[in-house]
């Protein structure tokens, strides 16, 4: 599928990468992806260098895994936005919730 | 040896001959006057010649130089044969050409002793000839291909025109081969991306390593790769193709269509210096990371930074050969060195070239040096070369019925469909966006009729795209009608979608918070486009969105 997940050997830091195109039709691997979270995990990176295709079915799976997790004392990054992807946070203020990179 | 004896008379020549034959030279030719030595040397290019001085017709005096000259490449040793002992004379033998010179009567050891002596230098001088022309085959061969290198490097490296506008850069290497580089390339969604960089040393065995890396960076930019993913793959390129103590000091940036946003891959390069328009202070951004072509893959760190700048905000990248140069005290310019010099308002690349050739002084070059300076502007003003917009009038419509509606990927075939011109590819993302949220209103709520508010509740999100799939699944009869025209003219593409539902109240529909996770789409909508329309109680909806380089039309 076009979703990855990545954790480091610490289990601390977890990484759920993306490919071209972030929309609808990730709804369901998204939230598999953060699912069984494990216990150790400060920090919750989503990255997107290779996204260059986003809507507003992206910014509602990134605001609902937010919420989801919201009981744990987590980090949430998003990182290697392209300019494009960037943008769309930019207007949708996500710059406020998340740490965008 | 080849020994030549000239001399009129005979008495002397039969005396020279028997000596030489003692002595064990056998190949002796005579001649008797001038005219005929040089037909005789001309014959069998003797090694040495024993030269009369007095002889009628043409003196010895006469007849050296011209001895000399038949033997054009090597040294011809010619010894006088002379009963003259005044010092002038004796002089003059060696003044028009002669080596030496042996007084009669002859002593035939000290002859011999000459002979063996002038023999030596000239089979040295036979070696040193044979090493020169060696040498110079080298050389000749070597600025060949050095023709070739430079060629090839001139093509690999090459910038646009449009991206050299861009970017102000003074390029100077040490040596006739750089292993600082510079490489530009514009972006498909179009801003830019850059790469400058320095690899370990300089002179060609540095030189070599940009070749792959020029050749990556040309490859992944036309695809609009990250900077992360670039930056990770010329990793792991230099770090199989470069041997262990070489690699690359390298920055990696891609910038916005508007020219103020970069994302920026930092990794060994001295830092890079913004200089504010507004107030002209100067901040610094170190570099992130070890340099590329050491860490193995699972090592690399591919983290980026962004870095927000407002328009005409100036940027100064540079290579250490700029740091590291030293004046004629020893004294390092440093970082500091070139912050100055950045602060003065008229900072160019080819300022401070300027500038810091006249810090060293005279001193030799000891290291590549490259000066960069970015000023922040949008870039749509310089793509306006004509291969670059889209000159079609183009209008594609088509009408959406259930089994299409079912397909996911509907919108991004439909996007590829009207974005095959590569002049698109500046808007191809936003009009994604775009078009995919219209789509998703028209047939979520226009045809699906989901109502948003579901989302509302535990586990809404997902409950509500379980139901879109189950509704979908279902639909028979309903049909979505998509518009798109792209106008050359006013470099504008308008977008009109219908759909067969029952439409929704616009004002209803914008009263949601920040924190909802829906109702994000028209908002995005309105921002991302230049104008928006709801008709037909909002069943249909008209936007329109002007291309880069729409402004530059007016």
């Amino acid at each position: 599928m076009g979703l990855t997940t990545d954790i480091t050997l610490d289990n601390t830091h977890f990484t759920i990468g993306l490919d071209e195109k972030f929309d609808f039709a990730k709804v369901h691997d998204f939230k598999e992806a953060y699912s069984a979270l494990p216990p150790d995990v400060q920090v919750v990176e989503v990255d997107l260098a290779k996204t260059e295709y986003m809507d507003s079915s992206a910014l509602g799976m990134l605001l609902n895994m937010q919420k989801s997790l919201s009981g744990r004392d987590l980090t949430f990054q998003i990182t290697h936005c392209r300019p494009q992807v960037a943008r769309i946070l930019k207007i949708s203020r996500f710059d406020k919730k998340f740490d965008i990179s | 040896m080849r020994i030549l004896i000239v001399d009129d008379e005979s008495l002397n020549r039969f005396l020279l001959i028997h000596m030489l034959e003692q002595e064990g030279y056998s190949e002796c030719y005579e001649a008797t006057n001038g005219d005929q030595a040089l037909s005789v040397a001309r014959q069998v290019d003797p090694d040495l010649v024993l030269l009369d001085v007095v002889m009628p017709d043409m003196s010895g005096y006469e007849v050296a130089p011209k001895l000399k000259a038949l033997s054009k490449t090597n040294y011809l040793p010619i010894i006088f044969i002379t009963s003259l002992e005044d010092r002038a004379s004796l002089i003059r033998c060696l003044e028009v050409g002669g080596d030496d010179f042996v007084a009669k009567p002859f002593d035939r050891l000290v002859l011999a002793a000459k002979i063996r002596a002038h023999g030596r230098i000239r089979s040295l001088n036979t070696r040193i000839e044979q090493q020169n022309a060696m040498l110079l085959q080298h050389q000749q061969a070597m600025d060949r291909e050095h023709e070739i290198v430079d060629h090839i490097f001139k093509n690999a490296i090459r910038h646009t025109p449009e991206m050299a506008a861009c970017f102000d850069f003074k390029l100077a290497p040490a040596e006739q081969f750089n292993g600082d580089v510079f490489l530009t390339e514009k972006s498909p969604s179009g801003g830019a991306y850059y790469l400058i960089g320095d690899f370990t040393g300089h002179g060609l065995a540095s030189a070599i390593g940009v070749l792959p890396v020029a050749r990556a960076f040309h490859i992944m930019a036309e695809k609009g790769l990250g900077v992360a993913e670039m930056a990770r793959t010329i990793n792991a390129t230099l770090l199989h193709l470069l041997p262990a103590n070489m690699f690359l000091a390298a920055i990696i940036a891609e910038i916005s269509d508007d020219g103020c946003q970069q994302q920026i891959w930092h990794g060994g390069m001295p830092q890079i210096l913004v200089k504010r328009a507004t107030n002209q202070c100067i901040e610094a951004l170190p570099s992130a990371h070890m340099a590329l072509g050491i860490l193995a893959p699972q090592e690399f760190e591919s983290h980026c930074i962004t870095l927000e700048c407002n328009r005409d905000d100036q940027l100064l990248l540079c290579t250490d050969g700029l740091i590291e140069i030293t004046n004629s005290e020893g004294v390092m310019l440093n970082e500091e060195g070139v912050e100055q010099w950045f602060a003065q308002p008229d900072a160019t690349a080819s300022a401070i070239h300027a500038r810091a050739n006249q810090y060293t002084g005279c001193a030799q070059q000891q290291d590549d040096m490259t000066v960069v300076i970015y000023t922040c502007q949008p870039f749509a003003s310089i793509l306006t070369s004509p291969p670059d917009k889209p000159a079609l009038p183009l209008t594609v419509a088509m009408t959406l019925a259930a089994p299409q509606l079912k397909d996911p990927d509907i919108m991004t075939r439909f996007v590829d469909t009207v974005c095959q011109d590569p002049g698109m590819a500046a808007i191809r993302s936003r009009l994604f966006t775009v078009l995919s949220e219209l789509y998703s209103n028209a047939l979520e709520h226009g045809v699906l009729r989901l109502d948003s508010n579901l989302k509302q509740a535990e586990d809404g999100f997902i409950a509500y795209y379980e139901t879109r799939a189950i509704r979908l699944a279902e639909l028979t009869a309903a049909t979505i009608h998509i518009k798109y025209v792209y106008d050359p003219d006013r470099a504008c593409i308008t977008l009109t979608i219908t759909d067969t539902g029952d439409g929704f109240d616009l004002e209803q529909v914008q009263k949601v918070g920040d924190s909802a996770a829906f109702g994000r789409g028209l908002p995005l909508i309105f921002e991302l486009c230049d104008t928006v329309q709801y008709s037909k109680g909002g069943r249909e909806a008209t936007v329109t969105l002007l291309l880069p380089w729409a402004a530059a039309l007016h």
